[in-house]
């Protein structure tokens, strides 16, 4: 330990700085530093003595044992016995401090009583009253800015990805999932909606323990671990992160070990998860090829039909295989699987240091068969692992050290090209070309390989044997280590403090695939007398029995991040809050396999920010922050911004003529901000450095030969980018507004309005006309959007006397924002083709009418650019009425891709050991578009959907409102252009979670010394209420994806 | 003193961050950008090739429209057929025949270099900026300066040319805008047909005095420009504004831009054919004096029956390597194109799919080649032209041009030796496919398109959509086998000699009052080379209409006839179809050939129509500048009709 005397510091200016810098420096390499006038000096003085005696208990009453008892001023410490008694020998007006792991230090003085008992209390942690901000802690009372917390508990949901949790819970956050595929189901959230286009970052800055991470890493988290989680939504709350914080910021602290005796907490869950919904496919072999070969002949009376008429009559009768017709789904899928999830956690320590360590281990089967007759499971199975300790060591009475260190580590196993491709191919698939493996013919009989089933040349997807050839595996690693320092500085300036964090991240990621080629066959002779079938090799050259092995993608890179801060707090008159931060911080992230010379460069990120409060007697609030923040990414002249916020506050409530009504309303609060917020990572990840050009000087595709036998080859130059060394980061202006009720202490309602300006948003030049001749499309600073919206929450909880309690829980997120300035070219005519002035996301299509009649709707009808069409195929409105449908006619169509808005209500209940909660989630005014692409039957032998089958036009019927057109077995452009006909409303009301408890009771606990137990059954994405019925509504687009899983799950929570 | 100490530790952060600011600079020197690529010669020889690189393919059936989108040939409708065509899944010059254009989204679009289209705005930037940087590198000689710069020169005329043909007339672009424009400044004009024309013209004059006459260097250099392809392509530009659609088109006057600038020329002027017939000579004089240039004819060494060897004369004028008679040959690889159109051939046990046998002439493109006697078969009052589609069984006298024995179409019979060079068929003899040895009948292969014959429509996919193929683009020594095909690869002419006689031959024909010897002797170069006769002479014997050639409109008639015969499958029926303005009656026939899914004689032999062409329509003779371009440049105005 070194100690530094400060006494001398005051004479000379130079010296001073010179040991401030020093001790940074002495900080920053980990020594602690005592200052010196804080040392105590021991007098030991003697007069009236006498035993002191007394009996230490906690708040119930029960007595504590080895208490220590420090005689202020002496050497003498005595501790309690095992009745809590104890005996010290004191004079009246000596002062005695007590302590114990877990309580409240007290200072108490002796009277002159001989007898003097003492109650502790146990420690409250610190955050309860704290709320999580920018680089440091706040009082809850004095925040002015929009900042939502989250109780960590209500993201306990039954799933291994904490952003599935998010939809609904998290007022202010719009939030979708679009996948249930175990590994790819994050859900996307957006904080306060889209407030910007292009190919930049969209979502929110993460940061864990002060640390930016991924998406990825946020979903890895066990709320279990989780000991705070904040959303910092306006400018003031974010403008600390400069040109990082305008898409709003999640923040999220893990725990902390406290003082007090090693806690252990078990959780074990164990859920079966099935799809929500699948895709219904006609599962009638004959159906199917008599409507395939409608499909032939309603466009071409003399087309050949596909099926004959033998082959229509004996599938699903005759011969298996000769006749083969295969349920994909059934043969492919299971109908549920079952995960496992486990986690545990210990937590404790005593004066000097204190501990938290968890780990978990889940476990997340797919739903894919395995054939057994391979000896490697093709099936998803992701084991994810995670390993955190966070230790916390007073080094001093004024010095802490945090040590975190935290590892996520995923391996997965699954099928070569991942769950969602499989799904793909289904329905890619004819179900009555072939089988999906034959069982062996006569000649066969001893073939090792599995003879799987194929058409034609072999060149068919067949996916089972896609499915069950091989496997990828694929493992993750992210490691974090992390050191804190934290030094009081009250010797220099009562009140201030400075903070140093260094933080390393690692990470990476690579995938191997082993697979072996299948051998295809084909029913080569029949025998319908004896049923007897030879089969025909169909790639006897290309398949393979043993596996091959490719392997993947890598991905390696490390960050390095430094916060260093400065925080001064002061109070004056009692009044008078006063508290400043500056902070100094440093990124840098590098890649390993970047691709390209210019994303090989370190990525880097520094910055200087502050806060000033002010509170008035918490009454009135004030505050001033800003980032000075700078990115590698611009040229020099705007490497740097300056981002400022200010934001006032007013708490009624705490007015004297407030009085009165504290009663009824027990708090009421008034705030606004308004600030500047960047987004420097604007545009493509590859467009890194605008103000540089990227020139490929050998690309061969630009190359060229000359010579009798083109012998003499050079390769050639190309741009990809032209520089410009004006390109900066996107400003974001932002005002907020809000209000904070609550009612009767039980009822908390926390409304906000904000409003936001974003300019400066880089867009691709659209009005470089191709005569220009540019190889890539300049793009520049120009985009602005207005966004507004509203976000409200409501709180309420009630314990009654009898055992019963409840609470409940609702918020609604609305935002909405449009193109302020969008360059496009005029449409002078065609005014409804702009983008600007449209919401972001605004789909644009043609406007269905309906189907064409017959021929001669079709003959009376403007002609359509889009390609062939007739009887049965979408007619389309001429908007501009020049007889002619084309890209003139297209139309800005139905709600923004991205919802609009997002709401959640819930309610909790419980009746002295049985607790039950349930929550509902909802989404409305958004759209999405099926893809008519991916369902067109036969085309590139694509399934039939009972959707199609039950509801499409035929000459038959000709039912201009069906949801089919005419059958085809070629696509048809005309019908898959973009049009409300394939537009469906994408609003939603699902019961997310519903969950039942049961704690054990305390007699059964306490028998096998256990804190706490508690067993519960839960469930997720139990039923939806949606006019969409086609998929689950909520993967949109992506219906015919991995589904959304439902899940019930059974889980045991035990607490020691 | 307290103040003084809170004083500090700003100042402190303020010098961290001071110092700091350099760890943004992150980019080190020398990163590449656009001045890196003329620093020396050979980052300048690489600017050049590229310049170079964006010579639309013509060997590409995909992205050449001169194949398909004139209905001179056609492909099996079936996208399990594309992956072994040259452009897999993207056939654009086929959808643009089969499914029209579209102002929307239009198929070979080199205004913005999409569907099919080389972007050759891009193109002519590119050259600008050689032109611009080429004086930079100091470690050249100034004589190959000044031939880089005339090749580079030649190609921005080129790119000028291709838009040209394909739009019309278009904006001239002499020198590059700053990336940085925008607004009314990028907001070009189309110039006018005369002013693009003296334009392109005027780069070709100033290039042609610095380009090499011939390739010294055969090794390193064949393909680059030469002096006669310059005139060559300054001749064809001027041929092509003399033509009827660009001269005295009375359609399109009405093309005005905002300004009330016409951009195509009010009325007929026969000067035009003077200037390219002038334009002719001079290109034609410098290939065959100082080019060396002549008509192909064989000259191996292999002891080969009379009528092979006159089919080889017709053949390899495109497919023998380098031959004499090419002015401009492509250096894009030909084996992609040659595996499409090849055939599998009896005699060789071919399943393979490694040939695709598309690009099917259609009967009316069959029907233009001339009876043995060098007249068309309608006029050859010795062909029966009436039963034309009854079958005859071949005898000996035909045996090195249709299998001996065996049962055809009349229509294969008794047809000059281009349609036996250029064609096969149904009992068609096929010699090549590394079976060049020696004159033995029995080894010479043989092609058999009935249904479930092995080059008929023996797989779904692979077969022709007429019963025909086409002979001419597969060199002899290109080899089938099961299961691969070697493609015995070789410059695909882009200009030829027999191009640039009948072009010559035209003009004059227009530019005197009527026909004499000098248009004859162009022609029946051409001719005698096909072994035919000359044109009056073959007229007067067997035409029934003796004196057409006497005449300047039965010999405009003639020429056109012979060039379609000539240089069919070479990507210029098209072009010329339209610059005649014949593509209204042309492009609107039905696509027609033999009924291949027969298996037999009588079933077979039926004509079948495959495809009805969507209409054709005047707007369609120049293509449309999609519509979004015109969005952003109002300055644009779109071609009729789009």
């Amino acid at each position: 330990m070194v100690k530094i005397n400060f006494l001398f510091v005051d004479k000379m200016p130079q010296v001073k700085l010179a040991t401030i810098v020093g001790l940074l420096v002495l900080l920053l390499s980990g020594y602690s530093v005592e200052a010196g006038n804080h040392l105590l000096s021991g007098v030991d003085f003697q007069q009236s003595d006498f035993i002191l005696k007394g009996r230490i208990t906690n708040e119930q009453g029960e007595p504590l044992a080895g208490v220590t008892i420090v005689l202020i001023g002496s050497t003498r410490t005595v501790t309690t016995d095992a009745d809590g008694t104890y005996l010290i020998k004191a004079t009246p007006g000596d002062k005695l401090s007590v302590s114990f792991l877990g309580m409240k230090d007290q200072i108490v003085t002796v009277g002159n009583a001989e007898e003097l008992n003492i109650v502790m209390e146990v420690k409250g942690h610190e955050l309860d009253e704290l709320t999580v901000v920018a680089y440091a802690n706040q009082r809850k009372e004095s925040i002015v800015s929009s900042i939502s917390t989250v109780s960590p508990s209500t993201l306990q949901v039954p799933s291994s990805n904490l952003t599935t949790a998010f939809a609904g819970r998290l007022a202010g956050v719009i939030a979708y999932q679009r996948s249930g595929e175990p590994g790819e189901d994050n859900a996307s959230f957006f904080i306060r909606g889209v407030t910007t286009f292009g190919a930049g970052k969209k979502d929110p800055l993460i940061l864990i323990d002060g640390v930016e991470l991924a998406t990825d890493d946020l979903a890895r988290l066990n709320p279990d671990d989780i000991e705070s989680f904040s959303i910092l939504k306006d400018a003031s709350a974010t403008a600390l992160y400069g040109a990082r914080g305008a898409n709003g910021v999640i923040m999220v602290k893990t725990k902390e070990g406290r003082e007090g005796k090693a806690q252990l907490s078990l959780r074990l869950e164990n859920s079966i998860s099935a799809p929500v919904s699948q895709v219904d496919l006609v599962k009638d072999p004959q159906l199917y090829m008599n409507m395939h070969n409608e499909a032939v002949k309603t466009r071409d009376p003399l087309g050949e039909l596909i099926y004959s008429n033998e082959k229509i009559a004996n599938t699903g009768k005759g011969n298996p295989f000769v006749y083969p017709y295969t349920d994909w789904q059934e043969m492919l899928f299971k109908n549920y699987t079952s995960n496992q999830r486990a986690n545990m956690n210990v937590s404790g320590g005593g004066k000097v240091a204190r501990y938290y360590i968890a780990t978990s281990v889940n476990q997340d089967n797919g739903i894919l068969k395995v054939d057994r007759r391979n000896n490697f499971n093709s099936n998803i199975d992701l084991k994810k692992y995670l390993l955190r300790g966070n230790i916390n060591i007073n080094v001093t009475p004024s010095t802490e050290m945090v040590f975190r260190l935290h590892g996520t580590f995923d391996d997965y196993n699954g099928p070569i090209d991942g769950g969602t491709a499989i799904y793909n191919s289904v329905m890619r698939t004819n179900p009555v070309l072939f089988p999906a493996y034959f069982e062996p013919d006569q000649a066969n009989q001893h073939t090792p390989h599995i003879l799987f089933g194929n058409y034609g040349s072999g060149n068919y997807i067949n996916p089972y044997a896609d499915m069950v050839k091989g496997y990828k595996e694929y493992n993750k690693t992210l490691v974090l280590a992390q050191l804190e320092v934290k030094q009081k500085l009250d010797a220099l300036l009562k009140g201030l403090s400075v903070r140093g964090m260094f933080n390393t991240t690692r990470y990476s990621h690579f995938d191997v695939s082993r697979n072996y080629n299948p051998y295809y066959y084909t029913v080569g002779t029949y025998d319908k007398t004896t049923d007897r079938y030879t089969l025909h090799p169909l790639n006897q050259s290309s398949g393979t029995e043993y596996l091959t092995y490719r392997e993947g993608q890598k991905d390696v890179f490390s960050t390095t991040y430094f916060e260093g801060a400065v925080q001064y707090g002061t109070q004056i008159n009692e009044k008078h809050k006063l508290n400043a931060l500056l902070v100094l911080t440093s990124y840098e992230k590098r890649i390993g396999n970047s691709g390209s010379l210019q994303l090989s460069l370190p990525y880097r990120n520094l910055g200087t920010a502050g806060r000033l409060t002010y509170d008035y007697d918490s009454r009135y609030f004030l505050e001033w922050n800003f980032g000075y923040n700078g990115s590698e990414r611009f040229s020099k002249i705007h490497r740097f911004g300056f981002f400022p916020s200010i934001a006032g506050g007013y708490i009624l409530s705490n007015e004297k003529y407030f009085a009165p009504l504290k009663n009824v309303i027990s708090m009421l609060k008034l705030r606004a901000s308004y600030g500047l917020v960047g987004n420097d990572e604007i545009g493509n990840s590859a467009d890194r450095f605008f103000f540089l050009s990227e020139v490929n000087m050998n690309n061969a595709s630009r190359g060229h030969a000359f010579g009798y036998e083109r012998g003499y080859t050079k390769t050639g130059v190309s741009i990809s980018r032209y520089s410009d060394p004006t390109i900066t980061w996107e400003k974001s202006y932002k005002q907020n507004y809000g209000i904070e009720l609550s009612l009767f202490n039980k009822l908390e309602i926390q409304s906000e309005y904000f409003r936001e300006h974003r300019k400066d948003i880089l867009q691709v030049r659209a009005d470089i006309p191709a005569t220009m001749g540019l190889q890539a499309t300049p793009q520049s600073n120009i985009g602005e959007v207005r966004g507004h919206g509203f976000e409200s929450s409501l709180n309420y909880k009630q314990t009654f006397g009898n055992g019963l309690w409840v609470s409940a829980m609702g918020n609604f997120t609305f935002s909405q924002a449009s193109y302020l300035v969008y360059e496009e070219p005029s449409y002078e005519d065609t005014p409804w083709r702009r983008m600007q002035g449209q919401r972001i996301g605004q789909p644009f299509g043609l406007i269905a009418e309906r189907l064409f009649i017959d021929d001669f709707d079709v003959v009376n009808s403007p002609v359509q650019e889009f390609g062939d069409y007739g009887a049965g195929d979408i007619k389309y409105k001429d908007i501009n009425k020049d007889g002619v449908i084309n890209s003139f006619d297209i139309v800005p169509i139905g709600f923004p891709t991205t919802p609009q808005i997002i709401y959640g209500f819930g309610a909790s209940l419980g009746y002295k050991n049985v607790d039950f909660s349930f929550f509902f989630q909802g989404s409305g005014r958004s759209a999405f578009f099926i893809s008519p692409e991916l369902i067109t039957p036969f085309v590139d032998n694509k399934s039939l959907l009972t959707l199609i089958a039950d509801n499409y036009w035929s000459e038959d019927n000709q039912n201009a409102y069906a949801f089919w057109p005419r059958l085809s077995n070629y696509a048809i452009t005309n019908n898959n252009q973009q049009s409300s006909h394939w537009m469906r409303e994408g609003s939603f009301l699902r019961l997310k979670t519903a969950e039942l408890g049961y704690t054990l009771p305390k007699r059964w606990t306490d028998s096998i010394s256990l804190h706490n137990a508690r067993i519960y059954l839960s469930g997720s994405n139990l039923f939806v209420l949606s006019a969409f019925r086609d998929w689950d509504v909520e993967m949109a687009g992506n219906g015919l994806g991995y589904p959304l899983q439902r899940v019930i799950n059974t889980g045991l929570n035990i607490n020691f | 003193m307290k103040k003084i100490r809170l004083y500090s530790s700003l100042l402190l952060f303020v010098l961290m961050t001071a110092r700091c600011s350099n760890y943004l600079d992150i980019i080190p020197d020398n990163v590449a950008t656009i001045d890196n690529a003329f620093t020396n010669r050979f980052n300048a020889e690489k600017f050049l090739f590229t310049c170079y690189s964006y010579l639309p393919d013509p060997t590409s059936l995909s992205t050449n429209p001169a194949f398909f989108a004139g209905y001179e040939m056609w492909m099996v409708n079936d996208p399990l057929t594309w992956p072994y065509v040259q452009g897999g899944a993207n056939q654009y010059a086929y959808f643009m025949a089969r499914d029209g254009q579209t102002a929307n989204s239009p198929y070979i679009n080199s205004w913005e270099g999409s569907a099919g289209g080389v972007d050759l705005w891009t193109a002519i930037r590119d050259c600008n900026i050689f032109l611009e940087n080429i004086h930079l590198p100091r470690d050249m000689e100034e004589g190959e300066r000044s031939r880089w710069i005339a090749e580079v020169k030649f190609l921005k005329a080129y790119y000028h040319f291709y838009l040209f043909q394909q739009y019309g007339p278009i904006p001239i672009t002499d020198t590059n805008l700053p990336v940085s424009s925008g607004g009314t400044e990028v907001a070009v004009y189309r110039n006018t047909v005369d002013e693009v024309t003296e334009y392109i013209v005027g780069l070709l004059d100033e290039s042609a005095p610095d380009l090499p006459v011939i390739i010294e260097n055969t090794t390193e250099e064949l393909g680059r420009i030469t002096k006669p392809i310059a005139l060559a392509l300054k001749a064809k530009v001027l041929i092509m504004v003399a033509s009827p659609l660009f001269n005295g088109n009375s359609n399109y006057v009405s093309v005005v831009d905002n300004r009330g600038i016409a951009l195509f020329p009010k009325q007929y002027e026969a000067s035009k054919w003077e200037r390219a017939a002038t334009a002719l000579k001079e290109a034609i004089d410098c290939a065959e004096t100082e080019g060396n240039a002549q008509l192909y004819t064989y000259n191996g060494t292999y002891v080969l029956a009379e009528s092979t060897k006159q089919k080889l004369n017709i053949r390899g004028a495109v497919t023998e390597r380098w031959n004499s008679e090419i002015i401009w040959g492509s250096t894009e690889s030909s084996a992609m194109l040659q595996k499409s159109v090849a055939h599998r051939q009896v005699g060789l046990n071919v399943v393979s799919s490694h040939v695709a046998s598309v690009g099917n002439p259609t009967i009316r493109t069959v029907e233009r080649f001339y009876s043995k006697n060098g007249v068309p078969i309608q006029e050859d009052i010795t062909w029966d032209y009436a039963n034309r589609y009854d079958v005859q069984v071949a005898g000996a006298s035909d045996r090195f041009l249709i299998r001996e024995g065996f049962t055809t179409a009349k229509l294969n019979f008794n047809r000059e030796i281009r349609y036996y060079a250029s064609l096969y068929f149904d009992g068609s003899m096929v010699y090549g496919n590394g079976v060049n040895t020696e004159n033995t009948y029995s080894a010479i292969n043989y092609t058999s398109m009935k249904s479930g014959m092995i080059s008929g429509r023996f797989s779904n996919n692979l077969y022709s959509a007429t019963g025909y193929g086409v002979k001419k683009l597969v060199h002899p020594n290109s080899v089938v086998t099961n299961p691969t095909f070697t493609a015995y690869e070789y410059a695909f002419p882009i200009i030829r000699l027999a191009d640039l006689y009948l072009l010559y031959a035209e003009a004059l024909n227009e530019v005197k009052s009527g026909p004499d010897e000098e248009v004859y002797y162009y022609i029946d170069k051409v001719r005698h080379r096909a072994s035919l006769d000359g044109v009056v002479e073959s007229w007067a014997t067997y035409s029934s209409d003796p004196t057409k050639p006497l005449t300047k409109n039965g010999m405009r008639e003639i020429i056109h006839q012979e060039r379609l015969i000539e240089l069919a499958f070479e990507g210029q029926t098209y072009w010329d179809l339209l610059r005649w303005r014949k593509a209204q009656q042309e492009f609107t026939q039905p696509v027609q050939g033999w009924n291949v899914i027969g298996k037999e004689n009588a079933d077979y032999y039926r004509i079948q129509t495959v495809f009805t062409p969507p209409p054709f329509l005047i707007k369609n003779y120049f293509q449309p500048i999609r519509n979004y371009e015109l969005g952003l440049n109002s300055n644009l105005v779109q071609n009729y009709g789009w």
